[in-house]
C-alpha cells in the first residue's frame, strides 16, 4: 500500500526511524547494508521534497497563466482571483 | 468547635438558586464584543462583479474586506487634500454623488492612498446638479448591433450622432477597490457626525490625531477574469464536493400573452401576429438599485394598459379574427438583448415557445418568425410630455424598409398608428424619425437579424435619448415627473394612458379592420405607475404577489435587474398581473386552480385575496430569458454573437464604521494583554508550590 503512490514518504520514514541502528548502534555485520539503504532513502525523499515544492512554487506562480489546464488540475479554486 | 450544620430542604435550595440566577441574569448583559466595537450601517448596495466573454467589470473587495479611514468629501480640495496631504493611508472616500464619476474614481485609484469609497445619496439630493451620469456608453448594446458587422453605411451612426449622449460607460469599467451606496439618512448621519467629530481636519488643515474614524467594507467577489474563465470553474466546482457559484448566467423569463388563443391543433397563418413588445429590466452599478423608471417601467406600464384596455374592448370581431396580438415582455435586454434574442433563437430553431409535444391535444402553437406580422416596442416613452399634450416619435430601420413589401407594409402601420392616435383623441403625436436613420437600441434588432419584419420602435426621443439618466439610480419617478401625490392633477399617468390608448386603438383596427376609439383604465396606468415606480408593497402587488416572500415587499422602488435565476419576485409578480388583466375569472376554487400542463393553451392562476379567492384564466406564461450561448455546445465566447454577461457570486455584502486608535497604542494593548497573562501565570505557580504555607493547610496524609 505504502509503496504506491507515499513510497517516497515512506522512504522518509525509514530513514528517521533506522538512523540510530544505522549509525548509532555498536557495529554488526548487518549495519553496512542498512546504513545503505538508509542513506538512499534519505535522497530520494529530500529529492521528493524539493520536487514537490518546486511543483507547488511553479504551480502556484503559473495557475491563472495555464488558463484551462490549471483548473482541471485544481481540487480547490480559490475564490477571487484569477 | 463543632459547627452546627443545618442542611437545607430541597425546595429552599430550589429557591436560592433560582434568585441567584434571577440576579445573576439581570445584572449581568451580555453582548458579543464586536458589538462593542463596531457599528453595522447600510451595506447591502454594493457595486458587484460581472462578466462577459472578454471582459470583468465592477468592483471587488478583498477576502477580508477592505478598511480605511474616512474622509467625508464634500469638494474638490478634499480630494487634494487626500492625496497631497492625508497621512494616514488608506482612506474610505466618502462622496456625494457629484463626485461618482470615471475621472474621480480613476484619481483615487492612481494614488494608492484610497482603499474603498462611499457614495452617500441622502434624502433631499436633487439630481439635477449631475453632469453626465448615465452609467451606459454612448451607444447602448453596440457590440451586438444589428449594424455593426453587416451593413457598414449605418454601423457608425451612433459614433456620430450617440443615442446616449449622457453616457459614461462607467457601468463598464473595473475598480480594485469596493464602491457602496448608502442611502439610508440615519446610515449617512452616523458617518457624517464621527467624521466631524474625530476626522474633519482642524482650520489649518491639519490633520487629527488617533483615534480616528474608520471603514470597513465587505464585497468580496468570487469571480474573476471573465465569463469563460468563471464559468468553467463554476461547473468544475459543481462537480466537486464544495460547491463555489464563481458565477451565474443573468437570466430570467420573458412574459408572453396571446390576445386570442393559439391553439396548436388550428394552423397559424402566416404573417397574422402583431409582436407588441415591451422591456421589463434596467441596472445600475450598485446591488439593489435599479429604478428605470423611464428605459423599462414606462413602456412595461403602456403594454400592460394597453393590454387590459384591449381585452375589455374584445368583442365577437376580435375573436373571429385570423389576426392575433402577442403581448411580449422581455428580460436583461440592457445586458446585450438576452430575451430577445433567446426568443429569437428558440423560433428560428422551432422551439418556441417550447419544443412541440407530439400527442398533446391541448397546447400552445410553435410561433416562428415567419409568423410576424408586425413588430411595434414600447422603447422608452416616460419623457414624451409637453405642456399639453405628448410627442412621440417612430422609428423604423432602414435596411429591412428597402425591401419594397416591407417598406409599404411599415408605412401602413406608420399610417394606422397615426390616425388611430387622433381616432383615439389622445393628444399624443407620433412622428416619424427621418427613414435613413437606423433604430436606436431596441429589442427589434434582434428579430431583425434574421428576418425582415415591418414594424417600429416608438420612443420619446428623436435622436439622443431624452433620459439623462440611462441605466443609473437615477432613472426614477422624479426622473420621468411622475406625481404620485398628485391624484387627478398628476400628468405622467394620463401620457402613459394616452400612448397606451393610442396604440390599443391601432392594435383594434389592425385586428379588425375598423376603426373604434379604445379608452383606457386611467387609474390601472397611475396604480401600476405608483406600485413599480414608487412601493412595490403597495395593495395590488401585495394581492397578487401573495406567494412571494414577504421580504419582497419593502416600500422601495421596484428593482429592475434582470439578476439571475429564474425565481424574481418582479418577473412572477408582472406575469401575474398581465395574467390577471388580460384574463378572465373562472369559476375554480384552490384546489382545482392550478396548472396541469405548462404547455396548455390556457394556464391558470389562483389568488385568495382578489375578491375572497378569484381564479385566472390566461393565455399568460414564462418562456426562458437566458442567452443561447449558454445552451450552445462549445460556444465560442469571444465571437459576440450573444450575450455573454454572468454575474460574480458573492457571501454577503457590509459596511460597519469603528474607532482606531493610534498604532501605539494598539501594540501597547496586545503587549500589556501578554505581560498580564505571564504575571498571572508566576503568581498562580508560586502560590501552588507554597500552598502549603500559604492557606496553612496540614500535608495531606500519606496513602496507605
Amino acid at each position: 500500500m505504502a509503496g504506491f503512490a507515499l513510497l517516497p514518504f515512506m522512504w522518509a520514514v525509514n530513514f528517521v526511524w533506522f538512523l540510530h541502528e544505522a549509525f548509532k548502534a555498536p557495529p554488526y555485520p548487518e549495519q553496512k547494508q542498512i546504513r545503505t539503504y538508509v542513506i538512499v532513502s534519505g535522497v530520494g525523499a529530500s529529492l521528493w521534497l524539493i520536487g514537490v515544492i518546486v511543483w507547488v512554487c511553479v504551480f502556484q506562480e503559473c495557475r491563472s497563466e495555464w488558463g484551462a489546464t490549471a483548473d482541471y488540475l485544481s481540487f480547490v479554486i480559490p475564490k477571487g482571483v484569477p | 468547635m463543632a459547627a452546627t450544620c443545618v442542611r437545607p430542604s430541597p425546595l429552599t435550595m430550589f429557591w436560592c438558586y433560582c434568585f441567584y440566577i434571577t440576579t445573576f441574569l439581570t445584572l449581568v448583559h451580555g453582548d458579543r464584543v464586536m458589538n462593542k466595537i463596531y457599528v453595522d450601517i447600510q451595506g447591502d448596495m454594493a457595486c458587484f462583479k460581472r462578466f462577459n466573454g472578454t471582459h470583468e467589470i465592477g468592483c471587488t473587495s478583498g477576502f477580508y474586506g477592505n478598511s480605511g479611514v474616512i474622509h467625508v468629501i464634500q469638494n474638490q480640495s478634499d480630494l487634494q487634500w487626500v492625496y497631497d496631504k492625508g497621512p494616514h493611508k488608506p482612506y474610505v472616500l466618502a462622496i456625494p454623488p457629484q463626485f461618482l464619476t470615471p475621472q474621480v474614481l480613476k484619481q483615487a485609484e492612481d494614488s494608492g492612498k484610497v482603499s474603498g469609497i462611499v457614495v452617500m445619496v441622502e434624502e433631499n439630493f436633487n439630481p439635477q446638479v449631475l453632469g453626465e451620469f448615465s452609467g451606459e456608453s454612448h451607444c447602448p448594446n453596440s457590440e451586438l448591433d444589428l449594424y455593426k458587422a453587416s451593413f457598414p453605411e449605418y454601423s457608425g451612426y451612433c459614433e456620430k450622432n450617440p443615442w446616449n449622449p449622457d453616457g459614461t460607460s462607467f457601468l463598464f469599467m473595473s475598480w480594485n477597490f469596493p464602491v457602496f451606496l448608502v442611502d439610508n439618512q440615519t446610515s449617512i448621519d452616523y458617518i457624517k457626525q464621527y467624521y466631524e467629530d474625530f476626522n474633519k481636519p482642524d482650520v489649518n488643515g491639519e490633520p487629527q490625531p488617533w483615534p480616528l474614524l474608520c471603514m470597513e467594507l465587505n464585497s468580496n467577489m468570487f469571480g474573476t477574469t471573465n465569463t469563460e474563465v468563471c464559468m468553467r470553474r463554476s461547473n468544475l466546482a459543481g462537480s466537486q464536493l464544495h460547491h463555489v457559484n464563481f458565477c451565474d448566467p443573468l437570466s430570467d423569463r420573458n412574459i408572453l400573452a396571446a390576445l386570442n388563443p393559439m391553439n396548436a391543433s388550428v394552423e397559424l397563418p402566416e404573417k397574422s401576429v402583431t409582436v407588441v413588445a415591451a422591456r421589463m429590466d434596467a441596472t445600475s452599478m450598485f446591488d439593489n438599485i435599479s429604478p428605470g423608471a423611464n428605459s423599462a417601467v414606462s413602456g412595461l406600464v403602456t403594454l400592460l394598459v394597453a393590454a387590459d384596455a384591449l381585452n375589455r374592448h374584445k368583442d365577437a370581431k376580435v375573436e373571429s379574427s385570423t389576426k392575433n396580438i402577442l403581448f411580449v415582455l422581455f428580460q436583461g435586454e440592457s445586458w446585450d438583448y438576452i430575451g430577445s434574442s433567446r426568443m429569437v433563437w428558440d423560433m428560428a430553431r422551432g422551439e418556441f415557445p417550447f419544443k412541440y409535444q407530439e400527442n398533446l391535444s391541448d397546447q400552445m402553437s410553435q410561433i416562428n418568425l415567419t409568423h410576424i406580422e408586425h413588430f411595434i416596442e414600447l422603447n422608452q416613452v416616460g419623457e414624451g410630455m409637453r405642456a399639453t399634450d405628448s410627442l412621440l416619435f417612430l422609428h423604423t430601420d432602414p435596411v429591412s424598409n428597402s425591401d419594397p413589401q416591407i417598406s409599404s407594409e411599415t408605412k401602413k402601420l406608420l399610417t394606422l398608428l397615426q390616425t388611430s392616435s387622433s381616432v383615439a383623441n389622445s393628444s399624443v403625436t407620433l412622428e416619424e424619425v427621418n427613414a435613413k436613420i437606423p433604430l436606436p437600441p431596441a429589442s427589434f434588432q434582434s428579430f431583425l437579424k434574421k428576418e425582415n419584419i415591418s414594424g417600429t420602435v416608438i420612443t420619446d426621443h428623436k435622436e439622443g435619448f431624452k433620459n439623462q439618466f440611462y441605466q443609473s439610480i437615477f432613472d426614477d419617478y422624479k426622473n420621468v415627473k411622475y406625481e404620485a401625490d398628485g391624484g387627478a392633477s398628476d400628468r405622467y399617468h394620463k401620457h402613459i394612458s394616452h400612448v397606451a390608448s393610442a396604440l390599443a386603438t391601432t392594435l383594434y383596427t389592425i385586428l379588425t379592420d375598423e376603426v373604434k376609439p379604445i379608452t383606457v383604465n386611467e387609474t390601472l396606468a397611475d396604480t401600476l405607475l405608483y406600485c413599480y415606480m414608487q412601493n412595490i408593497s403597495c395593495e395590488m402587488f401585495r394581492k397578487f404577489g401573495e406567494k412571494i416572500s414577504p421580504s419582497f415587499f419593502n416600500e422601495k422602488p421596484a428593482k429592475m435587474y434582470v439578476s439571475v435565476g429564474e425565481n424574481n419576485g418582479l418577473t412572477y409578480l408582472t406575469e401575474k398581473i398581465l395574467a390577471g388583466l388580460v384574463g378572465e375569472k373562472v369559476d375554480l376554487d384552490s384546489d382545482s386552480c392550478k396548472v396541469t400542463s405548462r404547455y396548455s393553451v390556457y394556464q391558470l392562476f389562483y389568488s385568495a385575496s382578489i375578491d375572497n379567492g378569484t381564479c385566472f384564466q390566461s393565455t399568460v406564461r414564462g418562456t426562458v430569458a437566458q442567452s443561447p450561448a449558454f445552451s450552445i455546445e462549445g460556444y465560442d465566447w469571444q465571437s459576440g454573437e450573444y450575450s455573454t454577461w454572468t454575474e460574480s457570486g458573492w457571501q454577503m455584502t457590509g459596511l460597519m464604521i469603528y474607532l482606531k486608535p493610534s498604532v501605539g497604542e494598539e501594540v501597547g494593548l496586545v503587549c500589556g494583554g501578554v505581560v498580564s497573562v505571564l504575571l498571572s501565570l508566576g503568581v498562580v505557580y508560586f502560590m501552588n508550590s507554597r500552598a502549603d504555607i500559604i492557606f496553612g493547610l496540614p500535608t495531606p496524609p500519606a496513602a496507605c
